[in-house]
């Protein structure tokens, strides 16, 4: 699991800076590849990594991992070792002086009850160590001074490939949540106990070995009062927790009494010899209770904590819900896979024909219905006439239901008009000019001659077929859209405010 | 069996972009008031996991259709041959320039798509819709009108009584305005059309709601996560011996307020994308601080530490010496040691506190004061946060992708948003005095981020019941019409 929350850590990291339609597709398609799949949101992440593993070459969290193996391993073999060596040491006997029981009790008994203080402030939990200031950081400083950050230094061995992804995320701050914070503190003190358990088997090894292979001696010796009770009182509070296992490993007063040495002097002559031998099983079970047993139970602890943290984070840590979400929802896309493409470039014609631009303004105009304005014939001679002040001649019907052939008709008809006359064609403004329209224009321009008057004149129609000026709006497209076609003598007229044609 | 394709057809500028704009979700469509904006087909499939459920094809509208109809009548044989004739006249004039517009809008139709006929319900019906809407028959597809009125005017009426001659279906819809749901139900109104297709419409109205409640899940997330960023917001400075703290202040504090404002931006841009606007120009007044003194100052020192560590610290360190002088004693001062260790070190640690910040070595000093803006604690603060959140987001979640233009949050949200079910404030005030006490306790952004969307939930089933309000200053897909 510690493989599968690094790497999930990095690539949640990494998947921050993507669009999220992009790595919902790529989510989504992983899963696909994993059918048939589980719903519990832990197997869902850990076959989500196992898939992305496959694609993703450099995500460290496997090499971590067995780099954090290797890390307790070494702790291990360090342990047994510097426990063999110091049990050797404090055991040695060249048969000249004993083996001063009090610098065991020191080494393998005091020494390891003093370590387990700082350990007991690391391990209190955040909510007591919030209360103190400063506690925070006096935890954060006392972890670094655990063997467990020994997977630091052999980090540096990892290739680069390995270790970058790492490396951005920790400078994104991705593994600076609470939850790894909580994984990281057991996972520095699991090989932490490890290697106290190899230092206590070790030292009981070599000790055990010696007291086997050989004949020790032990005494005990103390510049301090050497006082016999006083060191009985002490072996009984500490021999309290395995005399009634082991009542032999309880040292009696009289032992005390007769072990008692002095460099100068040496011990009691009284003494006899085999009693120096006494102390051994007092002194290993000492070292069992006090060095190793505690050591095993925060082994354990660690270890449940570990797994406890792990799961926790992998279930709590930031972003973890969207990669749930993203696995369990169905990519949806409704848009254009395709960009749009620009639209019809209109040219700028030149300025469009302007009352002192176009030809001499003709008295006399023959109107167009363009698509079936709703006015009557005779209402719209009239309201043409009242409005541009020009006789009408008469009203020809286009566009709209009328055919092709109509059309042609109406042309035809148009350019038989007196020459002088002008032409004006009435449409609808609230429509667009369409092609159709533009076309007719153009066949009405062909037949009529270049210098023909030419009106197009976009109305509004009010209630009772009364035409009215067009909204700003709807005039303008017309004005463009007909000085696209850069006709000199083809004008737009609004109604009535554009002025007699 | 293919997907279903419905290609959305019609004059030019009656809003067939604009709703193929809102269905798709999808703002990159080009929508103008100028007529022939569109001049090729966009295709815009609807895929779930990337299995095409449908696709709507924006298309050009009819240019000449008086003229292709006219092409086709003198084609004709019998009814039953008009598709063919149809068809005939796409093969024929393809890569013409002339019918251009009819072949590019006509071919996804003979190729087998459903036809939504869009038409502007604000402007009257007229004679030259009836070519357009013959050739629509002639093609035999499945076909729909849509009512799209684009401006204030009502001609619904006589355009029901025109088309229903036509179409089997007759809709109206507001490409702007429409509802979510209202997308759904003229979702499953498509299936209608074609038995066959039915299944894959409902498949798509289904995975389309699914999609908006992640949407929503995923916009309370990104609030939750701005909230929890501007809650834990600290911006400090190191005063120099120079400069006293007053000049300072005002710099800080208005750093402190771009941070908050950055933040709440960022987030703002989130929930956009998340909705698949990516092109909203956004008008709010400034999220400006509430009446708080934010200042403190405090102790730095090279070394990390600040008054409060180095006062732990030596007391840590007195409590060991005292320790190791009682277990000398043998216990006999009842731990009398430890306790006077840990006195004397802490009163250490906070006599030396104040004069390391003196020393210099190396001329760099070891320490000095700091002044430090926020976090803010002021417990209006979050709740005025989440509800300018809350109103952007109502607003965002509703806005159709036809709708251009600047979106305004300058009203009172309170009188468009509707009130927070009962209970929802005293769980967000837990959820803020949990954010207040540690943002980054594990599970609390997120549990403020189920109450959101929640609350999101809500908004949206209430917003259905709620007269819809246009944002000031959008532009209308279209020209007005008479």
């Amino acid at each position: 699991m510690l493989a599968d929350l690094i790497d999930l850590v990095v690539q949640i990291h990494r998947d921050g800076g993507q669009p999220d339609v992009a790595v919902h597709r790529r989510d989504r398609a992983l899963l696909a590849s994993l059918r048939p799949h589980t719903s519990e949101p832990r197997a869902l992440l850990a076959a989500w990594l196992d898939a992305l593993r496959r694609t993703e070459a450099d995500l460290p969290g496997r090499a971590l991992r067995a780099l954090y193996r290797l890390q307790i391993l070494l702790l291990v073999v360090l342990g047994l070792a510097a426990g063999g060596g110091a049990a050797a040491a404090v055991f040695r006997y060249d048969g000249s002086q004993p083996v001063n029981v009090v610098q065991v009790l020191a080494v393998f008994v005091g020494a390891q009850l003093l370590l387990l203080l700082p350990l007991g402030l690391v391990l209190l939990p955040r909510r007591l160590t919030r209360l103190v200031p400063g506690m925070i950081a006096v935890q954060e400083s006392l972890a670094w001074l655990s063997p467990g950050q020994l997977i630091r230094l052999l980090a540096r061995s990892l290739p680069e490939k390995i270790r970058q992804p790492l490396t951005r995320a920790a400078q994104a701050g991705s593994l600076q949540s609470r939850e790894l914070a909580r994984v990281r503190k057991w996972a520095i003190l699991f090989p932490a106990q490890a290697f106290a358990i190899a230092f206590n088997l070790g030292a009981l090894a070599a000790c055990l070995s010696l007291l086997t292979f050989s004949d020790l001696a032990f005494a005990w010796s103390t510049t301090l009062e050497p006082d016999p009770e006083r060191v009985h009182r002490l072996t009984g509070i500490l021999s309290s927790s395995f005399a009634g296992l082991v009542p032999a490993a309880v040292p009696s007063l009289d032992l005390i009494r007769d072990t008692l040495y002095y460099r100068q002097t040496g011990v009691s002559p009284l003494s006899d010899p085999s009693r120096f031998g006494e102390w051994w099983p007092f002194l290993v079970a000492s070292m069992i209770t006090y060095g190793l047993l505690p050591r095993l139970i925060l082994l354990a602890l660690a270890g449940g904590q570990l797994r406890r943290s792990l799961r926790s984070a992998f279930a709590e840590m930031p972003g973890v819900s969207v990669v749930l979400d993203r696995l369990t929802c169905e990519l949806v896309s409704t848009q254009a896979t395709s960009p749009e493409l620009g639209a019809r470039a209109s040219a700028a014609g030149p300025a469009l024909a302007s009352a002192a631009s176009a030809p001499p303004a003709p008295g006399e105009l023959t109107l167009v219905n363009w698509s079936g304005l709703e006015v009557p014939d005779e209402s719209f001679s009239r309201q043409c006439e009242a409005a541009w002040n020009r006789k009408v001649l008469g009203v020809r019907h286009a566009g709209g239901r009328s055919s092709i052939a109509a059309d042609e008709e109406a042309i035809a008809a148009l350019a038989a008009s007196p020459e002088s006359a002008g032409i004006a064609l009435l449409v609808k403004a609230w429509e667009p000019p369409v092609m159709e329209l533009l076309d007719f224009v153009g066949e009405l321009r062909r037949s009529a001659g270049p210098r023909r008057l030419i009106i197009v004149a976009p109305v509004a129609v009010q209630d009772a077929g009364r035409l009215a000026s067009p909204a700003p709006a709807d005039l303008a497209h017309w004005e463009k859209r007909i000085r696209d076609l850069r006709d000199p003598a083809l004008t737009v007229r609004g109604w009535p405010g554009g002025g007699a044609p | 069996m293919s997907a279903p394709a419905f290609a959305v057809v019609g004059h030019p500028n009656k809003g067939k972009s604009s709703i193929v704009s809102t269905l798709a979700s999808d703002d990159s469509v080009a929508i103008s008031p100028e007529p022939g904006t569109t001049t090729r087909c966009r295709r815009f499939p609807m895929t779930v996991d990337g299995e095409e459920l449908y696709a709507l094809v924006d298309t050009p509208g009819f240019q000449r259709a008086r003229r292709a109809l006219d092409w086709m009548r003198r084609h004709e044989t019998t009814a039953d041959r008009h598709p063919e004739v149809v068809r005939q006249f796409v093969e024929a004039h393809r890569g013409e320039g002339v019918f251009a517009e009819e072949c590019e809008l006509l071919r996804p139709i003979v190729e087998g798509a459903g036809i939504l006929y869009v038409v502007d319900g604000s402007v009257p019906f007229g004679e030259e819709y009836e070519p357009e809407m013959e050739i629509l028959r002639w093609t035999g597809q499945p076909s729909m009108a849509l009512i799209n009125p684009i401006g204030p005017a009502d001609w619904i009426g006589p355009w029901k009584a025109a088309l229903g001659q036509y179409f089997k279906v007759v809709r109206v819809f507001d490409a702007v305005m429409a509802e979510f749901e209202k997308r759904i139900e003229l979702l499953r109104a498509f299936g209608e059309l074609r038995e066959e297709w039915r299944e894959p419409l409902e498949r798509a109205a289904r995975g389309l709601r699914h999609h908006r409640e992640r949407q929503r899940r995923l916009a309370a997330r990104a609030i939750a996560a701005g909230l929890a960023g501007m809650l834990e917001l600290r911006v400090e400075e190191k005063l120099t011996s120079q400069g006293g703290q007053g000049a300072l202040r005002p710099e800080i504090e208005a750093r402190f307020q771009d941070r908050l404002r950055s933040l709440e931006q960022r987030s703002r841009d989130e929930v956009e994308a998340l909705y698949s606007h990516r092109r909203i120009e956004r008008r709010e007044s400034a999220l400006t601080l509430l009446d708080e003194d934010l200042f403190a100052e405090k102790t730095w020192l090279v070394f990390g530490l600040g008054r409060s560590e180095l006062i732990a610290s030596g007391a840590l360190g007195g409590a060991a010496t005292g320790a190791v002088v009682d277990a000398h004693l043998g216990g006999m001062l009842l731990l009398v040691g430890t306790l006077v260790g840990a006195g004397v070190g802490a009163a250490l640690g906070w006599w030396t506190a104040d004069r390391l910040v003196k020393v210099r070595v190396l001329d760099v000093p070891l320490g000095g004061k700091k002044l430090v803006a926020g976090p803010t604690r002021n417990r209006s603060f979050p709740h005025v946060v989440f509800n300018r959140a809350r109103y952007h987001h109502f607003l965002v979640a509703r806005r159709n992708h036809a709708l251009r233009g600047e979106l305004a949050l300058v009203e009172h949200p309170d009188q468009v948003l509707p009130p927070l079910a009962r209970g929802r404030r005293s769980e967000l005030e837990r959820w803020f005095e949990r954010l207040r006490k540690d943002s980054r306790e594990p599970g609390t952004v997120e549990g403020l981020a189920g109450t959101i969307a929640a609350i999101f939930s809500e908004d949206e089933g209430e917003a259905s019941s709620l007269p819809a309000a246009r944002t000031a200053g959008a532009a209308q897909a279209s020209g007005s019409g008479r």
